[in-house]
């Protein structure tokens, strides 16, 4: 487990290392042509009690995320990343607070269209992946569209090349190493078209050359208009993101804007 | 893919599993089906039994137990006797078409472990029994038998024969045999009804019943009406005959359902607690795949499933392992049909001869449904449970 100060010194090092070799100042962006917010979180709190005590996981966290950005939440475990993307992610319902997606305070839905609601503009994948270890590929990738009751055979197969898994279409989970499993949880998390792609640790559990590929993926992703907001403990991966925002105790501690947006 | 591949694959995930408790649910509605079909054949046979026989009722002694020939069997002594004068008066009855005379009694043979029925009929009874194939002849003597079926078998005796009864000194000339009716009919040795009143006088010398109504007794007088209609306005007039009570067919019938009904009871209450037990083993491999799967739960659920989503895929899963236990069960049960009811049938008493497992298709659609009733509820509780997880719970359990 990294400790604070580690957090800080060796993601300041890695900044360093992307601006001297200047690789991702592809795109510079100015604020005038700077989209809407896809999402937009105001004074978010997510009080939970134990006992007599209360955490405040989530204590008034604002954030924005615009269509083709990349965010990292950073922070020690505990600092609340996961919480605030289950708010974001309509599965919890934060203590008071608003978060809008596309224009919607999902804060207020009532809890039937607040599925079909994520289900259209959320993606969720996670460090354990997940996969339905009895479906194909292809099936675990399809599964949302059967609960959405839609076909959509061409998205399923773009979806596959786009991740790099037509030759594994038909292969079981166990059958794949860690990335491979990783990239079917995207595309299973996109196959609904959504918006929004919401990643916890998503390479906590991956070596160097598959997480290199998932942030390749995420960096095409966005390049299209996808909004990723992903935490992570993994510095390196940070640091691709557009902006960095440090969590600590529920709060936004700092926020950095990496140069090229 | 859809939902119901979907469940498939989840219930073939655990193959063992699902095997065990796929296995305990088929022996259980094996039994089960075979049990009701037992019920529904072994009731239709004695109704054809007792239809084919075109006796519509029966007049006996007051206190004459039916099974006249299992207590004869057993050893027992029949009580009374209907005096030979009660013939006269049902047929003096003018609805009455036919009235067979019998007189049963038995010799116990306790060294060859049987006892041997003789029934005393006269040419009436053939007339009554039009089914009956007889080969040789009716008697024209006394001292003349007819054999019934199984009784050829056992005496290895046929027509031309001699038997020698060494209680009586007497010997008769076999001179018809019955071919197989199916009925007990085929365990007695038939002989002229004088001569059966006669012997059998000689046999319990001057005791007890005996005295009572001189030689001429019956033990039955079967009656066959002229329309079987009439038989609410025969039978109180045949009650007014002096010692004589009636059996209608429908009285005999309950009669005996009722006899095998204890039996019946104890039987199907096993059934039930072995359905209970299988019941509970779909609950419990159902609820074991909901707890193993929360996190896939928790995923689909983030993934854009509803609590409806996930609730109908558990309980799609619990019905099709019902159903498919179901559906084995039924396999079973035709294919074993035969093996089953030997079992079955020995628990019972007077089963009729011959098959009595009716794979009626109503059987059929009561059991499916059945077993359909217990997938529904033994799902439903860990359906809930599957729906009922909160998501995040679900994920954050490491
Ligand atoms: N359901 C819950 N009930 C009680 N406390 C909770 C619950 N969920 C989270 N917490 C608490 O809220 C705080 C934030 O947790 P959270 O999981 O968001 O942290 P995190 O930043 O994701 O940590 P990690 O890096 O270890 O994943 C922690 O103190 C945690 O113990
Ligand atoms: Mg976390």
């Amino acid at each position: 487990m990294l400790s604070d100060s580690d957090l800080v010194t060796k993601w300041s090092s890695d900044q360093v290392a992307e601006t001297d070799t200047g690789v991702l100042d592809a795109q510079p962006a100015s604020p005038l042509t700077e989209p809407r917010p896809l999402l937009c979180v105001r004074d978010l709190w997510r009080t939970y009690r134990r006992g007599s005590e209360e955490i405040h996981a989530l204590a008034g966290v604002g954030l924005d995320l615009r269509p083709g950005e990349i965010v990292s939440i950073v922070g020690r475990s505990g600092s609340g990343k996961t919480t605030m993307l289950n708010q974001v992610g309509c599965l919890d319902r934060p203590s008071s607070g608003s978060i809008l997606v596309d224009g919607t305070d999902v804060t207020r839905l009532r809890e039937k269209d607040l599925v079909a609601f994520r289900r259209d503009h959320i993606g969720f994948i996670f460090q354990l992946f997940y996969l339905i270890p009895t479906l194909t590929v292809e099936e675990n990738i399809r599964l949302p569209l059967v609960f959405a009751r839609r076909q959509d055979d061409e998205r399923v197969d773009e979806l596959i090349e786009r991740v790099g898994l037509t030759k594994e279409r038909r292969s079981l989970p166990k059958q794949l190493d860690g990335g491979a499993m990783q990239r079917v949880a995207i595309a299973r998390a996109l196959i609904n078209r959504p918006r929004i792609l919401l990643a916890d640790e998503p390479t906590g559990r991956l070596e160097k050359k598959s997480r290199a590929a998932v942030l390749d993926i995420f960096r095409e992703l966005a390049t299209d208009g996808l909004a990723i907001l992903m935490a992570t403990h993994d510095l390196e991966q940070a640091g691709e993101a557009d902006r960095i925002i440090e969590f600590s105790d529920g709060k936004v501690v700092r926020e950095t804007q990496n140069r090229r947006k | 893919m859809n939902f119901f591949r979907f469940a498939l694959k989840n219930l073939f995930a655990h193959r063992t599993r699902t095997l065990l408790t796929l296995v305990s649910m088929t022996v259980a509605v094996a039994v089960l089906f075979t049990l009701l079909s037992f019920n529904r054949g072994y009731e239709r046979g004695l109704k054809e039994q007792l239809q084919a026989m075109g006796i519509h009722m029966l007049v006996v002694p007051v206190g004459c137990p039916y099974e006249a020939a299992s207590l004869i069997i057993k050893g027992g002594k029949i009580p009374n006797f209907l005096p030979g004068s009660a013939l006269d008066e049902v047929r003096a009855l003018p609805q009455v078409d036919i009235a067979a005379p019998s007189l049963m009694s038995g010799i116990v043979r306790p060294e060859e472990g049987r006892t041997d029925i003789y029934l005393g009929i006269d040419s009436t009874t053939l007339e009554l029994k039009n089914w009956w194939k007889l080969k040789g002849r009716f008697f024209e003597k006394p001292n003349e038998m007819i054999l019934g079926y199984d009784v050829t078998l056992i005496e290895l005796s046929h027509v031309g024969d001699q038997i020698y009864v060494p209680e009586l000194d007497m010997t008769f000339d076999v001179v018809g045999e019955l071919e197989p009716t199916g009925t007990e009919d085929d365990g007695f040795f038939y002989v002229p009804l004088e001569t059966a009143q006669e012997m059998f006088l000689r046999l319990e010398g001057d005791s007890g019943a005996a005295s009572v109504a001189g030689i001429d007794r019956l033990t039955a007088v079967s009656i066959r009406l002229k329309n079987p209609d009439d038989a609410p306005v025969v039978t109180p007039r045949l009650s007014e005959i002096k010692g004589a009570e009636v059996i209608t067919m429908g009285e005999l019938l309950g009669t005996m359902m009722s006899l095998m009904g204890s039996a019946k009871t104890l039987l199907l209450s096993i059934v039930m607690i072995i359905i209970v037990i299988s019941a509970l083993g779909v609950l419990n491999t159902v609820l074991m795949s909901v707890f193993e799967r929360t996190k896939e739960i928790g995923v689909m659920r983030a993934t854009g499933a509803s609590e409806l989503h996930v609730f109908s895929l558990v309980w799609l899963e619990t019905v099709i392992l019902s159903l498919l236990g179901g559906a084995g069960g039924l396999g079973l049960a035709v294919v074993g049909a035969r093996a089953i009811e030997g079992v079955v049938k020995r628990f019972l008493p007077l089963a009729p001869k011959g098959s009595v497992v009716a794979l009626e298709p109503a059987s059929f659609l009561l059991v499916l449904a059945f077993v359909l009733g217990i997938g529904l509820v033994a799902g439903f509780y860990p359906a809930l449970r599957a729906a009922r997880a909160k998501p995040i719970e679900a994920l954050r359990s490491e």
